[in-house]
């Protein structure tokens, strides 16, 4: 590894967060929001061009300004062009070696019901733009179908993804997160566990979804997940 | 060579020693060991203001080619997490520079459950210097609402309240060498205001993100108190409901038309006949 395809974990995967919140970079009394924009936007730079790596231990690109609590004053808005630039970043490609899967990706929003939509293509998988971008805290989200109406969809042998298997998730900036398999799950779509899927991590984790079990005609729907989780390959 | 377990038995109150022996034979190889099983998440943290640098030693019990070093951790550090497989693992800290086979400063042990997160660290003045392990928050917060605490690592301000300006304080009475529980809080940027003995002490920006859990810090620096929220954990920003449709059923075999179901079930049988098959020639 390590030409060019290291995530950047240090960039936040939602705009939002870029002034202040960010783990690892000192938030500080507010100064003058347009200093502390642009000196956070240069730690952002250089997080990005050094590839900083998610466990790399104690030593972070932090902004340190001693405390001036004489100057109150309010936050201010985040300079645009930093949240352009970071928003853009989104998961393109997914490769999992084992099972010779090789696609691009749709990106998955929810439906008017809540629930994660999923690829109108059984041959191709989806990313959920509302979870993290890969190699970045938090657990990013990909679905594909086991099967169309007559064959087997891009995620048909998910279920035998043994632990410890590699998926290597490309990103629109070129660089690429690759994930080590911890966990293959099969679930009751009824007891779906809502908290290990989507709930906080703190690391970069990646979740796979695809349908199992019996198909119910009635409903038209598998009655199980499979859910597969993996973690971030240390590079440290 | 003698069993782990035993040593550990045998100098209970002593891990120092014992991991000594495990770090020996713990060289960096650690980072290419095979893939963690159902992990854990574990960061380090000095909190102590007197306390010079320190390094701080984790030693796997289970497998101690898990376990590694994090050198030279300096007061006001917090690592980022690093991921591990669950299990029991012994923390120790010595002054940065220190033999690892010489006696701990302190040592503590930890209980690393599957899913769980934790902060390990030094607090308190050098003179009293405790280990705390600190759970992390992995659970998902209420909708509109982030967990929120507060660890008071500044010796100069022995008690701090905590919250946004002009709103209800989120964490009050916090002692210097304490934390808060996670509180849940209204997402949205915030003025936070860190006040001490009734005056302000510091106001910082900050945003609370859906789905996410912060840590406040406070640390003594340069003469003054610095704040930082450091994010310990995230989920996705909008959490689906229920379970996702991802298959049209075309597998399944029909059991209305039979010639139709019996062309499923061959091509089924044919797919697991060309898996079977390539497995064997895999081998």
């Amino acid at each position: 590894m390590g030409h060019g395809g290291r995530p950047c974990p240090e960039i936040r995967r939602r705009p939002r967060a870029m002034l202040v919140a960010l783990p690892g970079q000192r938030a500080r009394p507010a100064r003058g929001a347009l200093v502390g924009g642009l000196a956070t936007a240069a730690v952002l730079v250089m997080a990005g061009s050094i590839g900083v790596v998610l466990t790399s231990p104690v030593d972070r690109p932090a902004v340190t300004v001693s405390p001036a609590p004489e100057i109150p004053t309010s936050a201010g808005p985040t300079p645009l062009d930093v949240r352009t630039t970071i928003v853009a970043v989104r998961a393109t490609a997914l490769t999992i070696p084992d099972l010779g899967i090789r696609s691009d990706l749709v990106d998955l929003g929810v439906d008017g019901a809540g629930a994660l939509e999923v690829p109108a293509d059984a041959a191709v998988p989806g990313w959920f733009t509302a979870g993290a971008v890969p190699g970045e805290l938090g657990p990013a989200v990909i679905a594909g179908h086991v099967d169309s109406r007559s064959g087997p969809g891009v995620f048909f042998r998910l279920a035998d993804l043994a632990v410890g298997a590699e998926v290597e998730v490309g990103r629109s900036d070129g660089a690429s997160a690759r994930y080590r398999v911890v966990d293959v799950l099969t679930v009751l779509k009824s007891a779906f566990p809502t908290d290990r899927v989507y709930g906080p991590t703190s690391g970069a984790e990646l979740r796979l979804i695809t349908c199992g079990g019996e198909f119910d005609r009635r409903t038209g729907h598998y009655v199980r997940n499979i859910v597969v989780s993996a973690v971030l390959v240390d590079e440290a | 060579m003698i069993k782990l377990s035993t040593v550990l038995r045998r100098t209970t109150g002593a891990g120092s020693v014992v991991l000594g022996l495990l770090l020996l034979g713990a060289p960096l190889a650690a980072a290419q060991a095979p893939a963690p099983a159902a992990g854990a998440y574990v960061r380090i943290a000095h909190l102590s203001p007197d306390t010079p640098n320190v390094d701080v030693y984790v030693g796997s019990v289970a497998d101690p080619a898990r376990s590694f070093v994090v050198p030279g951790v300096g007061y006001g550090a917090v690592s980022n997490y690093r991921s591990l497989p669950a299990g029991s693992y012994v923390v120790s800290m010595r002054a940065a520079g220190a033999a690892a086979d010489s006696p701990a400063v302190i040592s503590t042990s930890v209980d690393a459950r599957p899913g769980g997160a934790y902060t390990i660290a030094g607090v308190g003045l050098a003179a009293d210097l405790g280990l705390s392990v600190l759970t992390d928050k992995i659970e998902i917060p209420a909708a509109g609402q982030a967990n929120v605490r507060v660890i008071n690592a500044a010796a100069s301000v022995p008690t701090v309240d905590v919250g946004p300006e002009r709103a209800p304080t989120w964490a009050a009475g916090v002692g210097f060498g304490t934390d808060t529980p996670y509180t849940a809080v209204p997402l949205g940027t915030w003025n936070l205001q860190v006040s001490s003995a009734g005056k302000a002490a510091v106001t910082l920006p900050c945003e609370l993100e859906a789905n996410s859990a912060y840590t406040v810090l406070l640390v003594d620096r340069d003469g003054g108190l610095e704040a930082e929220v450091i994010r310990d954990s995230a989920g996705t920003g909008v959490v689906p409901v229920g379970g996702v449709q991802t298959g049209f059923g075309g597998l399944t075999p029909d059991p209305v038309v039979l010639v139709g179901g019996g062309a499923v079930a061959a091509l089924a049988g044919g797919l697991l006949a060309g898996r079977i098959a390539s497995r064997a020639r895999a081998r």
